[in-house]
Formats: C-alpha cells, sequence, structure tokens
C-alpha cells in the first residue's frame, strides 16, 4: 500500500494553523440575527409588541409567531415544529428573531420587545412527564412522536428489541442481579458556538451553515421554501467541532426566513455561549438492568430498559433507537434479552445524539450488572465477560437491523477482535499486577484508594442505510484526481482520508488528490452526512465505486487505443497491462495525458431502507473497550484520573494519526461525563448552572491522565476493496466516547462502592461512601443490638 | 437608548505593521480585530475569556482578546494568528509548522488561541516539560483532540532551533519590555527564578 | 479590577457587546479617587478587566463610567522591605507567581496563585482586582487574611491602612476608595503557610479554599490564622478552630477534633459549583489538611 497506512497531515491544517480558514463567523455578513428566548419553560404568548424594536435604527426585520409561515419544518428525524410557535415549550424557546446592522443593535432591539405570556405549569422530569396528570407538551401527550407524520421506524415513542424470552432465561439463571442508574446529561460544548448564514440572490438560496448535515438542510429547506433543489445551495466548508450537536436545526430556519425579508443580504446568526450550551445535550435518562447468569457464568438473560428524557422537541437519537442500540443490545450471546427505551417530552431544550448516541447508556447498565453478577459468582470480571462475548463468525440474533430481506433472515458477524483486544487493553491498563478482586484497591495510602476498572460494549461498524449515499471521482488528464462527496468534514480528517483512499485506488500520489465536500453544488448526497461514524465505510466504499466505474471507462479508452477487447486489459493502481501478456506492464498516467477530456465515474448506493451487509450474510460491528484507572479521596470524593486505555478495531487504519486523534479526543469526552460535564438545573431558580465554561467543566490540558490506545487491525482479505468496507477500513469516529461506565468501575473498585449516577462528581462519589458509611454503621449497630 | 460615547485615536503594532484608528471604549481587542481589520483567525468560542479561542500576543505576553478594550491597547504591540508566518515567503513558524505535522489540528477552531499560547510559552521556555507544556495550555480548550497531540506537536516545536523561527515578528518589540505601562519596580515574570 | 467568577444573571441580560461606557483613564491616584467621587457609584475600577468584563457582558454589573488604572504610574511592584513584601494593586497574577520571594516566604499566597485560572487571564488579572471584586470564591484573600496583610486604602480623605479582614466586613467598606498597596509582614520565627482548595477540576474557581498561617514552638501550637473563602459571602476567620489548636499539640486527633468546629463558623450554599452539605462535610477534612500541610513546612 502506497497511501493506505501512512499518516499525512490533514489537508485543512494548514489553512487553520494559519487562521486562513474561514468559518462562517468569520465571514462577510450584512446583517446580524438575535433571538428572543421564552423566559418561561412551558407558556403560550399572549401577545408580543416589537414596535419599539422595529423602530430602531438600524433594525431590519424581526419574525415572531404571528408572522412565520405556519408550515411544520420537517426534520425528517425529529419532530417537525413551527419556526416559532407561540406554544413555547422550555426556557430560551423561539419568540422572536431580529435581523439588524449589527450585534449591538440587535440586542438593544431584543430588550425593547415586550412579550406577555400565559405561564403553563412545567415538567422537568422524565417519570413525571409520563404521569397521566403532567403538563402535556402537545395535544396527544409527552410521549415522542406517538402521533406525528415521520417514516414508521422512526415515529416510534418506544422501541424494544427481543428475542427467546427473558422471563424464561432468567428462570433458568442461577444468580440474578439488577442495578438502577440516572444518568446525567453531557453537552456538546464544540469550541465554535452555532452559526449559519443565508443569503437570497436572485431566486438562489444560499446558506452557510457549520452543520453535521448538508444533504438533510438542502432537501428540507428546499422543501419547505417550496423551491426546486437546484435553488438551493448549502455551504458547510468548514466547521468547528459537531460531536452530534449541530444537526439541522429550527435556527437555521429563522436566518433563511430573516433573509428572504432582505434579498440580496447575508444574513447571520451566531449563538452565545450560553445559548448553545442551551441548545441541545444527550439525554438525561433513568436506566434499569437486570442480568442473569449461571453458576459458571454463562449469561441466560439480559433485561435492559431507559426512560429519555428528549427535551420539548426530540431528538434523531430517539427516532432512531433501534440503530443506535443495536450495538449496545448484541454486545453479549445470549439466548433471551430484551431492550426497551421510552422517550418523552419534559420542558428543556432538546436532547440530541452526541457522541457514540445510546451506547454510553448501555454500557453503564450492562456493564454495571456483568461486574454485580461476576461478584455474586465469585469470578473475575474479564473472565466472565471473556465468556460471553462473540467473536467472528458467531450468528447474530434476530433484530431489526441484523436481518435483510433475501437470503438472510440473521447475519453473522464480521472480523471481531473482542478476545485479543481485552488481552491488549489488559496488558497496557496492568491488569496483572493491578487486579485485586472487584471493589478491591490495589493501592492505599491515607484516604486515597486507587484501583481499575474495565468495561466492554458492541460498536457500530459504519456501514449503514447507503440509499441516497453518492460519489464521485473525476480523473484528469494533467494526472490529477478530484473527489466529489458529500462527507461533511468537522476535523475528524474525512476529507483526506477519502483523497487517500483515491490515492491508493489510482496509484496517484496524495498530492495529485483533491476533494469537493462541503458543498452542495457538488451533486453529491448522503442521508446521514457526518452521523453514525459511517462516512468512511459508506461514503469511502460508494467512492471507491465511483473509481471503478471511471477506471472501467480507462479501460474501454485503453481497449480502444490498442485495438482489443477490453475485457483483456487489466488496470491496478498506477499500471495496466493485457492479460495475456503480464510481462509488459504500462504506466497509467501516462496514457490519462494522452486523453482529451477528463474521465469520470459516479456511483450511488443501492435503494436498500435497511443497513446492507459488509460482505453478503455477514454485518459489521466492532468490539471496543476501555480500562481505566483512577485514584479515589475517600475523605473528599474527589476521582483523580490516573490512566485510560481505550481499545477500537478500526479495521484498517488508513490515516493511523487520525484514528489515534479520534480515539484520543472520544476518550477525553468519555472522562469529562464520567466525571465533571452535566447541563444541570436549579428548578427554583428556572436557570441552567452550567450555561458557560466556566460552570461547564470540559476536560483541560492538566486534566488529562495518560491516555493509551489499543487500535486493532484485521482485514478480511475476501471483502476487499470495493466489497463492503474500503480497505477494510471501519468506524472509529465514536469509539472511545462510551466508555463512562470504565470509569465508574474503576471508582468502584478503588472504593468497594458503586455511584448510581453520572457524572461521578465528588458530591455523588462522597454520598455513595456516606451511604455505605451508614450501612455499615446500621450493621454494627444491628450486631450490638443482638449482643 | 444606545449613548453614543466618544471616539478615542489609538495606534497599535499589529503583525508588524502599525494600524491607526478610532475606537469607542466599549470595543473589545477581539472585535477590532476581527471585525474591523478583517484579521478572523482570532476566534471567539465563548466571549467570556473560559475558552481561549481568543488569545492572541500583546507584548508577547498571551492574553484574551475578548476581555481586552482596545483603548487599552494604544501604543502596544500585538500579534495575531496571521502575524506568526513569514510574511515574504510563508514559511511558517515551527509552532505552527509542527501543529500541522503532528495532528495537533482537527476541527481547527482553537488552533489559533492554542499555537499562540505555545508560541509565548516556547518564547519563554525553549525546552518546556510536558507539566509546563499542559501549564501552559492550560487556558485554551480544545474539544477534539485529548490535547495529547497537542503536546507532542508543542514538543516537537520545542525540538526546532530557535533561529528557524520564521516569522521573527514575535522577537521585535514584544518581550523586550515595550510596554508603556508603568514598569518601574515591576518584577517581570520573564525574569523571576 | 480583575478576580474570581462568581456569576449569576438573569437570561436576558446575556449579551456578546459591551454597552457603550465613559471611559476615564486617569493618571494619578488622586484622578482616579475624584472620578469615584464625582461619579457617586456609577463608576468602577478597571485593572484587567477580566471578571469585570464578564461581568459586564452578562449584564450583571452596568457601570456608566470605567475608571481604568492602567494610566497610573507605580502602581505595579513587588518589594521586600524591613517590615515585609510590599506589592502594587497592579501587579498582575503572574509576576506573583513569578516571584522567588513570594514562593520562600509566603507560601500559602503562592499556593493560591499557582494555579489560578490559567497563564491568559494571570497576565491580565491584577491582585487589587482579585481583591476588590469582592468575590467569595476569590483566592488571594484568604491567604492574605491569614498573613495579616494590610491594605494602603486612598479616598477622598486621604490614604489610610485597614487590616484586609477588616475590608471584608461590609461591602461599603472602602467605598469611593481605592487600594494602592498591599503590605504582607514579614512571617514569625517558626511559622509557615499553607493553602489548598477543592475544584471540579483544573482551573477551576474553588468550591472551598483554605489558607494557614500557623507558628509551631517546640511541638506546641503558639499562633495560628485559619481562613476560609467560598464558605460564606466573605473569607471566614475560622476562630473556634484556632482557639481548639492554640497552646496544644498537634496531633492528628486534636486537629482533626478542632477542624470539625469549622462546621460553626461557615454558612456555605449550593451552587454551580458543589452542595452546601458537601461543602459542609469536606470544610473540617481541608481544614485539617491545611493546618497540617503548614505545620510539616516549619522546619527543625
Amino acid at each position: 500500500m502506497r497511501t493506505i497506512g501512512t499518516s499525512p497531515p490533514i489537508l485543512e491544517a494548514r489553512d487553520k494553523v494559519t487562521g486562513r480558514a474561514k468559518y462562517v463567523d468569520d465571514m462577510q455578513a450584512d446583517l446580524f440575527v438575535k433571538i428572543v428566548g421564552s423566559r418561561h419553560p412551558h407558556a403560550h404568548i399572549r401577545g408580543i409588541d416589537i414596535t419599539a424594536a422595529m423602530q430602531m435604527e438600524g433594525v431590519a426585520a424581526i419574525l415572531t409567531h404571528e408572522n412565520v409561515p405556519q408550515r411544520l419544518i420537517n426534520f425528517g428525524t425529529h419532530r417537525p415544529s413551527l419556526a416559532i410557535d407561540r406554544h413555547v415549550r422550555h426556557l430560551g424557546d423561539y419568540v422572536a428573531a431580529i435581523a439588524a446592522t449589527s450585534e449591538a443593535v440587535a440586542e438593544e432591539a431584543r430588550r425593547a420587545i415586550r412579550v406577555e405570556y400565559d405561564v403553563r405549569p412545567a415538567v422537568f422530569d422524565p417519570e413525571e412527564a409520563l404521569q397521566p396528570a403532567a403538563p402535556k407538551l402537545y395535544p396527544e401527550g409527552n410521549n415522542f412522536c406517538a402521533a406525528v407524520d415521520l417514516p414508521p421506524h422512526q415515529s416510534i415513542p418506544e422501541s424494544r428489541q427481543e428475542w427467546g424470552d427473558v422471563e424464561e432465561g432468567f428462570r433458568l439463571a442461577d444468580v440474578i442481579v439488577e442495578h438502577r442508574l440516572d444518568i446525567g446529561s453531557q453537552a456538546h460544548a464544540a469550541i465554535e458556538p452555532h452559526v449559519c448564514m443565508a443569503c437570497w440572490e436572485g431566486d438562489q438560496l444560499i446558506i452557510w451553515s457549520a452543520t453535521h448535515t448538508p444533504t438533510e438542510l438542502h432537501a428540507n429547506a428546499a422543501e419547505y421554501f417550496d423551491l426546486p433543489l437546484k435553488q438551493v445551495v448549502v455551504l458547510s466548508h468548514h466547521v468547528g467541532g459537531g460531536f452530534g450537536g449541530k444537526y439541522t436545526g429550527r435556527y437555521q430556519y429563522l436566518v433563511c426566513l430573516l433573509a428572504r425579508q432582505l434579498p440580496g443580504k447575508r444574513v447571520r446568526l451566531t449563538l452565545s455561549r450560553e445559548e448553545t450550551q442551551c441548545y441541545a445535550r444527550r439525554p438525561r435518562a433513568k436506566l434499569y438492568a437486570r442480568l442473569g447468569a449461571t453458576r459458571c457464568g454463562v449469561i441466560t438473560a439480559i433485561h435492559f430498559s431507559g426512560l429519555f428524557d428528549v427535551g420539548a422537541y426530540g431528538t434523531f437519537f430517539s427516532g432512531n433507537n433501534n440503530f443506535h442500540h443495536e450495538g449496545g443490545i448484541l454486545t453479549y450471546k445470549t439466548a433471551h434479552a430484551r431492550f426497551e427505551a421510552k422517550n418523552v417530552h419534559t420542558n428543556h431544550f432538546r436532547s440530541e445524539c452526541m457522541r457514540s448516541v445510546q451506547m454510553p447508556y448501555l454500557a453503564f447498565a450492562v456493564e454495571t450488572v456483568v461486574e454485580l453478577a461476576a461478584e455474586k459468582l465469585g469470578m473475575d470480571p474479564t473472565e466472565f465477560r471473556l465468556k460471553n462475548m462473540p467473536t467472528t463468525g458467531d450468528m447474530m440474533p434476530p433484530t431489526e437491523y441484523t436481518h435483510n430481506y433475501g437470503d438472510y433472515p440473521q447475519a453473522r458477524l464480521d472480523l471481531f477482535p473482542a478476545a485479543h483486544m481485552l488481552e491488549q487493553v489488559k496488558g497496557k491498563i496492568g491488569w496483572a499486577e493491578k487486579w485485586k478482586g472487584l471493589g478491591q484497591p490495589y493501592h492505599s495510602d491515607g484516604p486515597r484508594r486507587r484501583g481499575i476498572g474495565l468495561a466492554y460494549c458492541m460498536g457500530y461498524g459504519g456501514f449503514i442505510a447507503e440509499s441516497g449515499t453518492t460519489a464521485a471521482v473525476r480523473i484528469n488528464p494533467d494526472g490529477t484526481a478530484i473527489a466529489y462527496s458529500s462527507v461533511q468534514e468537522l476535523g475528524q480528517g474525512i476529507n483526506t482520508t477519502l483523497c487517500m483512499l483515491v490515492s491508493e485506488a489510482l496509484g496517484l500520489p496524495l498530492d495529485k488528490v483533491s476533494i469537493v465536500a462541503g458543498d452542495t453544488r457538488s451533486g453529491q448526497g448522503d442521508p446521514f452526512n457526518a452521523r453514525s461514524s459511517h462516512q468512511l465505510a459508506m461514503c469511502g466504499h460508494i467512492l471507491l465505486q465511483a473509481v471503478e466505474k471511471a477506471r472501467q471507462k480507462l479501460r474501454n479508452w485503453i481497449a480502444s487505443s490498442l485495438r482489443v477487447n477490453p475485457r483483456e486489459v487489466v488496470i491496478e493502481g498506477d499500471q495496466y497491462w493485457l492479460e495475456r501478456d503480464t510481462s509488459q506492464k504500462f504506466p497509467l498516467w501516462e496514457f490519462v495525458g494522452t486523453l482529451k477530456s477528463p474521465v469520470t465515474g459516479r456511483a450511488e448506493g443501492a435503494p436498500l431502507h435497511v443497513h446492507p451487509f459488509v460482505k453478503p450474510g455477514y454485518k459489521a460491528h466492532q468490539p471496543m473497550i476501555m480500562a481505566a484507572e483512577v485514584e479515589v479521596d475517600t475523605e473528599t470524593g474527589e476521582v483523580k484520573p490516573m490512566k485510560i486505555v481505550a481499545g477500537m478495531f478500526p479495521g484498517r487504519m488508513i490515516n493511523p494519526g487520525v484514528v489515534r486523534g479520534q480515539a484520543i479526543g472520544g476518550a477525553t469526552q468519555t472522562l469529562g461525563m464520567a466525571l465533571w460535564e452535566h447541563v444541570g438545573f436549579d428548578e427554583d431558580s428556572l436557570t441552567y448552572l452550567n450555561r458557560d465554561f466556566t460552570d461547564y467543566r470540559v476536560p483541560r490540558a492538566l486534566d488529562m491522565p495518560a491516555i493509551e490506545t489499543v487500535l486493532v487491525e484485521q482485514v478480511d482479505l475476501e471483502s476487499l476493496p470495493h466489497e463492503g468496507l474500503p480497505y477494510g477500513g471501519r468506524a472509529s469516529g465514536e469509539m472511545s466516547a462510551w466508555g463512562a461506565v470504565a470509569i465508574a468501575n474503576a471508582v468502584h473498585n478503588a472504593t468497594g462502592v458503586r455511584v448510581s449516577e453520572s457524572p461521578l462528581t465528588a458530591e455523588a462519589v462522597l454520598r455513595a461512601l456516606n451511604r455505605e458509611a451508614r450501612r455499615d454503621a446500621g450493621s454494627e449497630a444491628d450486631r450490638e443490638a443482638v449482643r | 437608548m444606545l449613548v453614543r460615547e466618544t471616539a478615542t485615536s489609538v495606534s497599535v503594532s499589529i503583525n508588524g505593521r502599525q494600524h491607526d484608528f478610532e475606537v469607542e471604549p466599549h470595543e473589545t481587542l477581539a472585535e477590532v480585530l476581527r471585525e474591523r481589520l478583517g484579521l478572523t483567525g482570532t476566534k471567539i468560542g465563548c466571549n467570556r475569556g473560559d475558552c481561549g479561542a481568543c488569545t492572541v500576543l500583546l507584548d508577547g505576553e498571551a492574553i484574551l482578546s475578548c476581555l481586552s478594550l482596545a483603548i487599552q491597547c494604544h501604543g502596544k504591540t500585538v500579534i495575531t494568528i496571521e502575524g506568526l508566518e513569514n510574511p515574504q515567503t510563508g514559511e511558517l513558524d515551527p509552532v505552527q509548522q509542527a501543529f500541522v505535522e503532528n495532528f495537533g489540528v482537527q476541527c481547527g477552531y482553537c488552533i489559533p488561541g492554542i499555537v499562540l499560547s505555545a508560541r509565548a510559552l516556547l518564547d519563554e521556555k525553549a525546552q518546556p516539560t510536558e507539566e509546563e507544556i499542559r501549564e501552559g495550555i492550560q487556558g485554551n480548550i480544545c474539544r477534539c483532540t485529548g490535547y495529547q497531540q497537542i503536546v507532542e506537536s508543542i514538543q516537537a516545536a520545542s525540538r526546532q532551533p530557535k533561529s528557524a523561527n520564521a516569522g521573527g515578528i514575535a522577537d521585535t518589540g514584544g518581550a523586550s519590555g515595550q510596554s508603556n505601562t508603568d514598569a518601574d519596580n515591576t518584577q517581570s515574570k520573564k525574569g523571576a527564578e | 479590577m480583575s478576580g474570581a467568577k462568581c456569576r449569576s444573571a438573569p437570561e436576558q441580560t446575556v449579551t456578546c457587546r459591551l454597552r457603550p461606557f465613559r471611559y476615564f483613564a486617569p493618571t494619578t491616584v488622586e484622578e482616579a479617587v475624584a472620578a469615584l467621587e464625582e461619579e457617586e457609584g456609577r463608576a468602577i475600577l478597571f485593572a484587567g478587566g477580566t471578571d469585570l468584563v464578564p461581568m459586564m457582558k452578562l449584564g450583571a454589573v452596568t457601570p456608566q463610567t470605567i475608571v481604568s488604572l492602567s494610566a497610573i504610574p507605580g502602581l505595579r511592584y513587588i518589594r521586600e522591605e524591613s517590615d515585609g513584601a510590599h506589592i502594587g494593586p497592579l501587579t498582575t497574577i503572574s509576576e506573583l507567581r513569578g516571584s522567588a520571594l513570594l514562593r520562600q516566604r509566603w507560601p500559602a499566597f503562592f499556593e493560591a496563585v499557582r494555579h489560578f485560572a490559567a497563564s491568559q487571564v494571570r497576565n491580565m488579572a491584577t491582585l487589587g482586582g482579585n481583591i476588590g471584586r469582592r468575590s467569595p470564591c476569590a483566592n488571594t484573600p484568604p491567604p492574605l487574611i491569614a498573613l495579616s496583610a494590610v491594605l494602603t486604602l486612598v479616598g477622598p480623605n486621604g490614604p489610610r491602612a485597614i487590616a484586609l479582614e477588616k475590608y471584608f466586613d461590609r461591602p461599603d467598606v472602602a467605598k469611593g476608595e481605592m487600594i494602592i498597596d498591599i503590605a504582607i509582614p514579614h512571617p514569625p520565627a517558626r511559622s509557615s503557610s499553607a493553602f489548598l482548595e477543592l475544584t471540579r477540576n483544573t482551573g477551576d474557581l474553588a468550591k472551598v479554599n483554605c489558607a494557614v498561617s500557623i507558628t509551631v514552638d517546640s511541638g506546641i501550637c503558639t499562633d495560628v490564622r485559619i481562613v476560609l473563602g467560598s464558605v460564606a459571602n466573605r473569607p471566614v476567620r475560622a476562630f473556634q478552630v484556632e482557639q481548639a489548636l492554640i497552646g496544644g499539640p498537634l496531633e492528628d486527633a486534636i486537629v482533626n477534633e478542632a477542624a470539625g468546629r469549622v462546621v460553626h463558623e461557615i454558612a456555605p450554599i449550593t451552587d454551580a459549583r458543589s452542595r452546601a452539605e458537601y461543602r459542609r462535610q469536606v470544610s473540617p477534612v481541608l481544614v485539617a489538611r491545611t493546618v497540617r500541610r503548614a505545620a510539616e513546612r516549619i522546619s527543625g
């Protein structure tokens, strides 16, 4: 391989280190937008007075619920809504949007707008929201998507996957354990706040957006504004981080609506940090898991149940519960399982997918009961896991996404080197020296205890729905190639990775390959864009098919110039030859140089509505394992992370430097989720407590423990390079952001105490230690009493 | 009602060139750099002084431009990210080059600020320990990299000889005590043990 | 003025742009004091701005006039004199942190500034600001009070000296006055000091912080000053703890019992950083640890 497996810098690096890269907030704009947000978490707007604001010098336009179209925005993945609704459902929900000649004027105008509310009772807890007497966010109630116009597989208020019979499974068990957890809500907190600019130029709507989902925004905006697709352009070249927070949202439509009133003007909205922090977050969740096992440690049943607070407007997360569940559901082999999730609205701002989506929740619940079971059985928890982990070739249980119609009602697991990864991760965390048993620290020093912990989960392999994914490549006589794709670069290196695929496939040096992406005028699309870590596997796969199509055309040209049948021509990398005479190989690019015009190839994904196989009958998934070492101060509850080992299975690392960056970056967000990050809410003052970086504590440079990575490479030579995964490359973007439970397990092993909430702040840990101390004191008192 | 206050003339050296302009007292340095001068390399991540994305060098020291009043920069020297590369040859400063080569860059939004913090750190101490590097970038949040490859980038840059500093601008009028605020009896941190 | 950020503000006042204000850059202390008097409480002294500017953007502070101190010469120094250290109010936290004198002679003070925020903030923030913003979670007041620091204030009636502790008695102490010097007396023989804090993660404001200055002679504690921050609306002297320690040996049991009395002297709240009950539970732990750390430093 000449390019695959090397680590060239990402294409955008130079522009970014010089300050040349223009993000949307850096671009020239004419008018600036500020949003008036609701002061009440639940209310109807009785009246709004914008006269004073409209009269201010510099105010160009104001939107309210009275003048926006009475047409629902179809997001495709969460509840449709009006651009501004007189029914406001969370603090900061949209009441008005102002466009003015400067941000200062817009802020001044915001202060001059008078709103009268009919305040309604609000509900903030998902369990309360389920009660029949709870305040209703929607006429049909608070179940997410209960009666909305979405495709069937996305509109489920609850999701449920089961196989076998869990009751029977529990009857077969020698030990049964269960646990409940309360998971806090992490926020995406990308350094670039949400931003969108729009301009109606002639008959075109041009949108500059820092977004994950340009294809979706393109299609939905065209539909909303009754425009043919060719009259809408979405440009999303540089995005300052996403992690799931920048999917298509209502704010983009507010900008487009304002811009429509001001043709020819570039109208831009940049959310403040406070608005960004209160835009979307991971759902708060109440989890329950129950596990049954034989006395030899074989799992007989798993029951997982989760209640997810999706906020007032819902989320892609829950709309596609089943897909995202899939990894967590299939983590262990078991004949009987039930996984169910209920999604409910509350008067909080939206919940949204965040890196690794459902996996942290499933892992938190399942990896806790796994350890409880191992404890009860007196088994080493890694032996228990090893006993129940699937491996390459195992038949997977029939879930919605593992079966395909046609010849394969059930799929087998593609490459799955879980045991190998476990051994490597254990080695790097020092399991042999430091493992003293569940709940046993390996080192004590005064009040400080050190312990290690581990967790495992199954992640998706990147191979998901391909219908609507397209790509093209253009081979130029000047010896260069251009790829066209709708992959969305967020800094994760996908543009560079795709160029490396083309470079490898065509035997062309990487500096001769470029990519057109982040621009819907490329004519390419992908329904998911930068979601679900699928861009390498899917868009890369389709791009290689496009390369193959271009190569076919080249074969035809070569054959015609040699007066042979195209079937006799072989092209591989940067050489071609005739099948009958392999001793004479010719430089491909010399031939390309003789052409008078470029050769192009275009490919599109098959119109399947379920997720395809990596190769017939096989699903790509991957083991993910994380280990952590912590030191807990039992007098203060403080948890100091000492080391994290992140195990992933990228299959084949197209660019190892990029993959390592994803592994470490994801592990860092895991650390934040485990220990510090939560958007808290004070019901008395109706305030979100963590609205800025002073109070929303993301990991900083001095917080970081040593992070080591175990990046396993294994490739199935039969499925190279264009069938299934491109050169064997699998998903890696989200595959280290799931493992907060590994840190929780380490805290348990250091202290003997389980903290059943996240984040494991010092307050939470001390509460758990206090409870344990009271319980010990209580049993001591009981013993005293008995004596 | 918006009250218009008197604008004041200031003269500031920015990336080696003298700039004279009028500012109102409430304008921040970040706003002037980005909006007046089109130097959009300096980013606004939070506008509250928490994230470090707006970091620039003021008289050689890393400061937060979103919290600095432009009016107080009169007579001072500012280096932004645009001022690090060699203006004639386009050659990158060793810190910039090291970030490119060592995967210090992902989404890039923290990069201008963190590169300048690293530049200031290396200007003060050419061979920092890893702990010192992390202290030097503690004021810059990166949400993408987990800091490891950033630390490695700065370590790589520190192994470059100082003469490889392509920009050279940081050497002029920066740390050499051009501050026109009262420096009498000041215990400069650069002279500290 | 700069200082720690403990803020809360109603949603609607949060802005990205500062609202206009009048700006005055006096060149003498007298001019600054005169400006404060003229504006009758609508003017705010401005040094580094690291606390004030965010507060203004949040709408929590809305000054009509900013009186910038940066043009006044002679306010930025760290000097060792016969009576101790004298520090100018515009001395930056970076400069304090870089001072070998402070590190060796007054370790509690050095430790309080060592991990203060991050380098950019330290380059801008000033000691005068950190004191003057009167934030209950500021890091410099507890060690300075423990070390018996004295402020020189200048007001319309001229200069006066005031123990730093007294400065925090009421918010209106020093109304219309400006800090022009912070003096830390030489520590007595056989004494040392220490500072510890609990934070959520690194670079954070304190949930609880504690500074101790202690004198130990032949194993007996002859004097101790213990000050906590972030557990009340002002820095708190833990008098009951001090009384329980003075005159006795610093054995573990005695220190722990004494430290436990701190709960009667603090009034912690629940806020974004921590909970009242947590602060109550960990305050004795922090006090005991800080006392021990300070005592360990006394050599011989």
